[in-house]
């Protein structure tokens, strides 16, 4: 027995908020044997339906469980006698282990071995992705015009972001026996300069410091107003951007790329006459 | 106190005659004995006779699963004595789990049984057991450190099971389990 091989099988039905799970202890000997549910009663030979066996599909609360299958290999004589014998034809004993949204032990799931003609679907690593990037948290955007103050006509605006804005960010969820970390990475920011022009940037963009030559452009991430925003609304542009992220995942060793994400911010931007600088 | 001779009448009784046969050592042997039973007598009546022996195949079920715990092994032969069928089954499944999740168990069940019925009268075959079984010194432990298993809840089980006379011997042949504080 000390040689036996496990192997773990994770299903997802539907993914979970938790990482973190209690043990897989809910009663004490007495209510181990207890099955009221139809658990108890999956006769050896039973069609597998490993996709819904024994699992509360309830989507309520937007989450529902999952169970892990891990399979039990070398069961002596004796024992399968005990449980019913051999079932003929393909499939396995699986012990199997439900939780519910909250990573609990479903009450209702006996702690029993289970015969299924058809291996339990592995974790499709794909899927938990789609569960760790939901967890991702994205950084709210800060916008930088610079330099501070209106904005002028014909002289170099130069735009950039916060660094917390544009900082890559990863998650993880997991699932007993596997882990996926979704990583999402900022590739381009698109900027809306209000007065109906683009600009499109490929990184966070270099803040002005005092001291900078006002004539100089942003090296990476700038724009140069024409006109004055005086007969905008509010007499001021609004400037907002979307930052696009790409988001990839990596565990069970597979990984892969998910349609990526945005964040968007604006501000409200005055770009006056140069003259109007110069005279006062 | 069979006075048919009918054939089955006498399979009866040779069967009974295993019973006490096969019940009678074991309890000489130290094994817990029967609780709650009518004191057997030189000469015990019939429906006293199934009663403490279906009684003792019931607490030999759970104080096998208690002893099969501690492996844990499903492949105990003492849980095929007292035990078969769907009884069987849900203990040895419950051992599977635990061998393979690496749980143990120390301690054991009181149990109070008490038979409800027992037909056919004349010849008993088929005994119903009321009980309340108490699991507070029935603990679940970490097989590789010992560490009790918390959020474990124990207590008083209303229990009620189907022992009946199988190939001679008295088996528990279903169970079912209340709720703790059922009792």
């Amino acid at each position: 027995m000390l040689s036996r091989k496990r192997t773990i099988i994770g299903l997802i039905v539907a993914l979970a908020l938790s990482v973190l799970l209690p043990s897989p202890a809910w009663a004490d000997p007495f209510g181990d044997t207890q099955c009221s549910d139809k658990t108890c009663n999956v006769k050896a030979g039973t069609s597998g339906q490993p996709g819904n066996a024994g699992v509360n599909q309830t989507t309520n609360n937007g989450g529902g469980g999952w169970c892990v299958y891990t399979k039990l290999d070398n069961l002596s004589p004796d024992t399968l006698a005990a449980l019913g014998g051999q079932p003929a034809g393909p499939g396995g004993w699986y012990d199997r282990i439900c939780y519910d949204a909250n990573g609990n032990v479903t009450q209702w799931t006996a702690n029993w071995p289970v015969w299924l003609t058809t291996p339990p679907p592995a974790v499709n690593p794909a899927v938990l992705a789609r569960r760790a990037e939901s967890m991702l948290a994205l950084p709210s955007v800060v916008i930088r015009v610079n330099p501070a103050g209106d904005q002028l006509v014909q002289l170099p605006t130069w735009l950039s972001l916060d660094p917390a804005s544009w900082r890559p960010q990863s998650a993880t969820a997991t699932v007993p026996g596997v882990s996926v970390t979704a990583t999402a990475t900022p590739t381009q920011a698109v900027w809306s300069m209000g007065d109906g022009s683009s600009v499109v940037c490929h990184g966070p963009g270099t803040p002005w410091t005092p001291g900078t030559d006002p004539l100089a452009a942003s090296p990476d991430c700038g724009y140069k107003y024409t006109r004055s925003s005086a007969g905008a609304t509010g007499g001021a542009f609004t400037v907002s951007v979307t930052i696009s992220w790409n988001v990839t995942w990596a565990g069970a060793g597979q990984g892969g790329t998910i349609p990526g994400l945005t964040t968007t911010g604006a501000v409200p931007v005055r770009v006056a006459e140069s003259q109007a600088v110069i005279s006062g | 106190m069979i006075t048919r001779s009918t054939p089955r009448a006498a399979l009866a009784l040779i069967a009974m005659s295993l019973v006490l046969a096969g019940c009678h050592s074991p309890s000489r042997g130290g094994r817990p004995g029967p609780l709650g039973t009518e004191s057997p007598s030189p000469s015990p009546d019939k429906q006293g006779v199934t009663k403490r022996d279906a009684l003792a195949a019931y607490t030999g079920m759970w104080n096998a699963f208690a002893q099969a715990g501690q492996v844990p092994d499903p492949d105990a032969p003492d849980l095929r004595r007292y035990a078969t069928g769907d009884a069987l089954k849900r203990i040895v499944g419950v051992l599977v789990v635990y061998r393979d999740q690496g749980v143990v168990t120390q301690g054991g069940p009181v149990d109070d049984p008490s038979v409800t019925s027992a037909v056919p009268a004349d010849a008993p075959t088929e005994v119903d057991v009321v009980d309340c079984g108490d699991s507070t010194n029935w603990t679940k432990h970490k097989k590789a450190t010992g560490e009790l298993i918390q959020n474990d809840p124990r207590g008083r089980r209303h229990i009620t099971a189907v022992v009946k006379l199988t190939d001679g011997l008295w088996k528990v042949n279903t169970f079912d389990v209340g709720d703790i504080g059922s009792c």
